[in-house]
């Protein structure tokens, strides 16, 4: 099957199964290795990417549900070879232990800054529920998404941070 | 096997009604390829076509019209999550929307799927189940051959006849509820039919136990709607399953009580405490625990209505 669509910006014409899972293709294809395969069946999040600008499993999606959409992967998150700002945050809070499941964490922190801009620390639990940190880093992750890390642009910002 | 992704309605329709194979339909395929590790492969050998309509736009829908509100089929559960006037309406569905799974899934999951796996742990199935909901499917040319093709509306809870074992390659199973479903036929939407949702004192709201056993259960899921008027309980029904494997829907006998915290919730006690959950149960927890768990999750609710602590 000829799979059109869009993959880190640049449009991609796929000779594939329609069967394949797009976390296999994505990494015995196209070696993007960014995307990790964990459990292979939803439960990780390892393997999370935008798809329409939505997160999604890759594991659980077929090649074949991909024509004419959209999918954005950890490497096409940072472009011209920078951190983001979520990625500052994550190095400063010490957020990253083996590092597995950072890339997953960072496509549903990007996700959900993109949508609200000051999650609560509540709103940034129930987004990564679909996350498994086999380190159990989960305190320094939210800390991270939630900004902890990076220097407050603004006093009100600041005592904002320093309440919650 | 093929694999099929029309982009309009009539182009489905044609591969269904000129297919003498046997079809799988499927949208967001997040139960199947879980289920299915190697998929196709742990299929049944009968099926040589996957029929994908998740990317069909007019069975994404969503309708309010006069004395129904209608949901796509292929709506997402993300899209369910972020709908306003189920969120104002009929917030325990849009509540167990919120609540199924993880964001990754619901951002792919369809309603119509959801409902055509059937598990006892779904919160969106029992929590329609606790509204006047239809299911509206469209029977494919098999089913009929005389007339060809049709469509009917079915109660959500005559939707499921029994229930089934599903198994895998790895020999996982699955104990779900069994859809009223041939290969071929498809769910084209879900309607709520009944005024009493936009009525003043209407209230409905949805309830799981917390933590979940897994990504995908709760162990226990509750829904109830009903109505309110002068601090008094007018209806209220509800609807529950979960890890003893069957749906319970019903009437809560309480018309005519007053919602008083303490008042109400020894009735409501003392209701849950004669239910006849045994004749439910197939397994999971006693009769005498179910009681408890449903009495618990029922007043964390009702709490919540009469603007207590729960």
């Amino acid at each position: 099957m000829i799979v059109e669509w869009t993959l880190n910006g640049r449009p991609f014409r796929s000779e594939v199964s329609p069967f394949k899972r797009l976390s296999e293709y994505l990494r015995e294809d196209l070696k993007l290795l960014g995307t990790k395969t964990g459990c292979a069946e939803g439960k990780c999040g390892a393997c999370t990417v935008w798809i329409g600008g939505q997160t999604a499993n890759a594991c659980l999606v077929l090649m074949g549900q991909l024509d004419g959409k959209e999918v954005t992967t950890i490497e096409g998150v940072n472009q011209k070879d920078q951190f983001t700002p979520l990625q500052e945050s994550f190095l400063q809070c010490a957020a990253l232990e083996c590092g597995f499941c950072i890339p997953g964490l960072l496509m549903t922190g990007t996700a959900l800054l993109d949508r609200q801009p000051n999650p609560s620390r509540l709103d940034i639990k129930e987004e990564i529920k679909g996350h498994l940190c086999a380190c159990m880093g989960y305190q320094k992750i939210i800390d991270a998404i939630h900004g902890v890390g990076l220097a407050p642009v603004s006093e009100g910002e600041a005592r904002v941070r320093n309440r919650s | 096997m093929r694999f099929l992704s029309p982009k309009s309605l009539s182009e489905a329709f044609d591969v269904i009604d000129n297919s003498d194979l046997k079809i799988l339909i499927a949208s967001g395929m997040t139960h199947l390829l879980r289920f299915y590790p190697s998929l196709p492969d742990g299929l049944p050998p009968s099926i040589q076509t996957l029929l994908h309509v998740g990317d069909i736009e007019s069975l994404a829908e969503t309708k309010e019209e006069s004395s129904r509100f209608s949901l796509g089929a292929a709506q997402r559960l993300c899209d369910l999550s972020g709908n306003s006037f189920l969120a104002r309406y009929l917030s325990g569905a849009w509540d167990a929307a919120r609540q199924t799974s993880t964001p990754q899934i619901r951002n792919r999951r369809s309603l119509g799927g959801e409902l055509a796996w059937g598990s006892y742990h779904s919160p969106l199935i029992t929590a329609l189940m606790s509204f006047d909901t239809f299911v509206r499917v469209r029977r494919s040319r098999r089913s009929n051959k005389e007339s060809g093709a049709f469509e009917e509306n079915i109660p959500l809870e005559k939707f499921y006849t029994d229930s089934i074992e599903r198994k895998n390659a790895n020999s996982q199973t699955h104990f779900c509820r069994k859809a009223d479903l041939e290969a071929g036929d498809l769910i084209l939407k879900v309607f709520v039919e009944n005024q009493d949702f936009k009525r003043s004192g209407h209230f409905s709201f949805f309830k799981a136990l917390s933590p979940k056993i897994s990504t995908e259960n709760s162990g226990v899921v509750l829904a109830v709607s009903g109505v309110v008027q002068n601090a008094t309980l007018i209806r209220a029904r509800f609807a529950a399953s979960g890890v003893w494997m069957s749906t319970l829907r019903d009437e809560i006998p309480l018309e005519g009580i007053k919602l008083k915290p303490n008042l109400f919730l020894e009735k409501l006690y003392q209701w849950c405490e004669r239910y006849p959950f045994e004749s439910y149960r197939r397994t999971g927890p006693s009769s005498k625990e179910l009681g408890l768990i449903i009495f618990g999750l029922l007043k964390d609710g009702f709490s919540q209505l009469m603007g207590g602590s729960s």
